[in-house]
């Protein structure tokens, strides 16, 4: 009996053990591990997000763009694809407002009518003027969000040009964010260059010259229609002419964007090189639009400059025209290597309500996954701005070799234009100088007088 | 004698009578301002409100957004220091005194007329020199794009008006005769008026192209060579210069008179408003009695004479509603301009040669942002229409002839 009595205390003892382990404070152990063992996963907090409380379901969000044609279906499909599968119930209603200007325009006129959209299409130096107006949102604290930003390595899937341009040095932050980007390259016909004796493309200037000057005096073999024959066919443009002297080294606004500086050697030179193609007769100014896009199909022009986003016009010009083969090029540079002129709109976010903002936002970072990333560069000729949207392309790029060719543009040097408020005015300051030097004024004044009246600009449109 | 109760009763019935007078006109009076309310409302909203309202932007530092209050700054800035203003401004004045007064003299008595003459006089060398002191340094010190614009302005007026006052002239004179087909021809002629005026501008801007256009191709099928073929709407150089030059003669610059480019709209404007003018004329012509013709020829007047001694004088109020309204409207000209020249380059292309006064009110309010400023010269060239018109208005005096 005694013996059971004891086993019967010691199994109680036993079971109240645990108990009065669990009831008593932990003793410290007498020696810390230095490190977890591998196989145990460390605690995490759930990561906090700035925007917490912040419910965006069923918002219904308005988005101007500047796509028209075969661009505005394919931007229509992309917001009906969001709309139908984005889980917030977030609808999206796109607006085409016209031309980047015409888009502008009703911006500038929204602005103190308060009709502005929940987010736009901006370029930007428009963001800036925007942003001067406080009707932009800063997206850094959405970007940067832990749990509706970008991880450390998803931002690294994008290409460093494209995230830095939209950091705006007025504000010392990110007013918008980059679907696509585009750039300036020289267009070029292939098999006119080798009637005229030449292997490849010209790499400086001086080659550039050469054989523009040549191309007037034996015309292309192939050419198709009546007209002048051009070595070099221009429009009047502030980012042509920031082309020209990106690839002189020079920069259109200094470093901290307080002053503009394209009157140095490098405005100087790229307007007497200009100048003088145009009183030789080996380059002239297009007089319709889209003219040197025409006239280069029709090969009566040898080279022009324009956006990449341009290449399946150009194509187009070129099969409906002298059927050719031709290609792209960076500008022809004094620079060690090629500096190029790489710009792109971009999509920002106007102040409303946070929710609506935070629906913008979703949409934004939507247009931005490598897959709608991918379809709208296919589709466009514009650049995709992550590597892993290019890694899609492949097949695209093996279909398309100028398109892939321009795609490795993207990692030279290039120049930023302009991205502050006031630039939009500027331009026409870098237009109006252009007409006039080009029309025979004096080289150096008329610089000097553009830069007086865009640092003018600059200092009026200042935050 | 009638009795005073009878004069009582007269007397309260006269005045009932005034007051179911005054009642009645007091009624109609309210009933006339009644019915003016809905078009002077009209009025008030879409003219007089947005009028204050441009010009108490014009009072601010307004970048798309109001900023500070700058009162009268921006007119400041545009037509240079307030004292060369003044000047300008009393100079006008008394030019315009003394003009005045000079045409009144002749109806005045010997004495007085001398007198007066005197006065003329003194008015007009006092403002003249005040002229003469503040011009040229308001031009100094003011916008020289606005003083620049205004004289482009001046060069398109100029250009267009007496231009399409003839040919609508002798068009109507033409269409107003028993020819065949005279409403096809009526019709024909006022189309361009009627027409879209981008869509006219855009095409005659590819007729116009240096390139591809159908007049640089007529010339050169007429044996000018390419090089030598005009730029049109792309050339900056003025017509002067550009003739001077294919006649083998070297002219100085300020003798080159309106840019290619602007004398190219020119054009196209004449085009578009000689139908206009024609339609009006031929008006003016259906009211000339036909009894003075048929007088006039009985007395053996000349077709010469006629024209000379009846048309003219009588069509005078067509012609004059005709210029004022030609002369306004090229100071208000805008869409023409602006779908010719933009492939030239920014607003006002090439070179800031067809920037018109209505051109640099565009450019400083849409590409500029400068809402406040572009109000401010936006009243200025209001100012000089006002004057201009007044100076028409004057000059015409005695001339119109209303039958």
């Amino acid at each position: 009996m005694k013996l059971r009595k004891i086993f019967g205390l010691l199994v109680a003892a036993a079971m109240l053990l645990p108990l009065i382990a669990a009831c008593t404070p932990t003793a410290a152990p007498t020696a810390e591990p230095t490190e977890p063992p591998a196989d145990v996963p460390t605690q995490e907090t759930a990561p906090v997000s700035a925007f917490e409380g912040v419910d965006p379901s069923g918002q219904t969000v308005v988005y101007w763009h500047q796509n028209t044609g075969s661009r505005a279906e394919l931007m229509t499909s992309l917001v009906e694809d969001f709309n139908s599968t984005n889980e917030w119930g977030i609808t999206v209603v796109e607006e085409s407002q016209g031309s980047y200007n015409d888009l502008y325009t009703k911006i500038i006129a929204g602005i103190p009518a308060k009709q502005l959209p929940d987010m736009s299409v901006a370029y930007q130096n428009q963001a800036a003027t925007y942003a001067v107006q406080g009707v932009l949102v800063e997206l850094d604290p959405y970007v940067n969000d832990p749990v509706w930003g970008y991880a450390e390595e998803e931002l690294a899937d994008f290409f460093p040009i494209a995230l830095a341009a939209d950091y705006l040095p007025q504000f010392k932050g990110r007013y918008g964010w980059p679907p696509y980007k585009s750039m300036e390259v020289m267009y070029y016909n292939e098999e006119w260059l080798k009637e005229l004796g030449y292997d490849g493309p010209p790499e400086s200037w001086d080659e550039f010259a050469e054989m523009s000057c040549k191309a007037i005096e034996q015309p292309f073999s192939k050419q198709a229609g009546e007209g002048a024959v051009l070595g070099y066919e221009y429009s009047v443009d502030a980012s042509r002419f920031a082309s020209f002297i990106f690839s002189r080294g020079g920069n259109v606004i200094n470093e901290d964007a307080t002053s503009y500086i394209f009157n140095d050697a490098a405005g100087a030179e790229a307007l007497t090189f200009l100048r003088g193609l145009v009183e030789k007769g080996c380059a002239a100014q297009t007089t319709e639009q889209y003219g040197d896009q025409t006239d280069f199909g029709a090969g009566r022009v040898l080279f022009t400059i324009s956006s990449i986003s341009g290449l399946s016009y150009y194509g187009q010009a070129v099969s409906e025209g002298a059927n050719f083969t031709w290609s792209v090029n960076p500008l022809p540079h004094t620079t060690a290597e090629p500096r190029m002129n790489i710009y792109g709109a971009s999509q920002s976010i106007y102040t409303s309500t946070p929710e609506k903002q935070l629906a913008s936002w979703f949409f934004l970072k939507w247009m931005s996954e490598p897959e709608q990333q991918a379809k709208w560069a296919s589709s466009t000729g514009y650049f995709p701005t992550r590597a892993s949207a290019a890694e899609m392309m492949k097949e695209y790029m093996g279909e398309n070799p100028t398109y892939a060719k321009a795609f490795q543009f993207l990692f030279y040097d290039s120049g930023v234009e302009s991205p502050v408020a006031g630039y939009d005015e500027c331009r026409a300051e870098i237009s109006n100088m252009l007409n006039a030097v080009l029309g025979g004024a004096e080289v150096e004044s008329e610089l000097n007088k553009a830069v007086e009246a865009c640092n003018q600009y600059l200092e009026e449109a200042a935050p | 004698m009638k009795p005073a109760t009878d004069t009582s009763d007269t007397l309260e019935n006269l005045s009932e009578l005034s007051r179911s007078r005054r009642k009645r006109r007091i009624r109609e009076a309210i009933e006339s301002y009644l019915f003016l309310l809905p078009g002077t409302l009209l009025l008030l909203v879409f003219n007089v409100f947005p009028l204050g309202y441009a010009f108490y932007i014009s009072l601010y530092q307004w970048r798309i957004r109001k900023g500070k209050f700058i009162g009268f700054e921006n007119y400041l800035r545009a037509l240079g220091d307030p004292k060369d203003v003044l000047f300008v401004l009393a100079g006008l004045g008394l030019l315009a005194g003394a003009w005045m007064l000079w045409r009144k003299v002749s109806a005045e008595t010997s004495t007085r007329e001398l007198l007066l003459r005197f006065g003329a006089i003194v008015m007009l060398i006092t403002g003249g020199l005040a002229l003469v002191l503040g011009f040229p340094k308001m031009l100094e010190n003011g916008d020289s794009e606005i003083f620049k614009s205004l004289l482009i302005t001046f060069y398109y007026s100029l250009g267009t008006v007496p231009m399409q006052i003839v040919f609508s002239f002798l068009l109507a004179n033409i269409l107003f005769r028993n020819i065949r087909g005279k409403s096809t021809w009526r019709m024909l002629y006022f189309l361009p008026y009627v027409t879209v005026t981008v869509a006219s501008a855009a095409v005659w801007q590819s007729i116009f192209d240096p390139t591809k256009g159908l007049l640089n191709l007529g010339l050169l099928n007429l044996g000018v060579s390419e090089p030598d073929l005009p730029r049109w709407l792309f050339e900056a150089k003025g017509v002067n210069l550009v003739l001077a030059e294919m006649l083998g003669i070297t002219l100085p610059d300020w003798m080159g008179g309106p840019s290619l480019s602007l004398v190219s709209v020119i054009i196209y404007s004449i085009w578009v408003y000689v139908g206009y003018n024609t339609v009006i004329y031929l008006s003016g012509l259906g009211n000339i009695p036909v009894a003075l013709y048929e007088a006039a020829e009985i007395d053996g007047a000349s077709r010469w004479d006629i024209l000379r001694k009846i048309t003219i004088p009588l069509v005078s109020p067509t012609t004059y509603f005709l210029v004022m309204m030609g002369v306004l409207g090229t100071f208000r000209a805008f869409n023409q301009i602006y779908v010719m020249t933009r492939l030239a380059g920014p607003v006002g292309s090439p070179q800031g040669t067809t920037m018109t006064a209505s051109m640099l009110i565009w450019k400083h309010f849409w590409e500029g942002n400068r809402f406040g400023y572009a109000s401010a010269v936006a009243f200025i060239l209001t100012a000089v229409m006002l004057g201009i018109s007044w100076i028409q208005n004057r000059a015409s005096e005695g001339k119109v002839f209303y039958g």
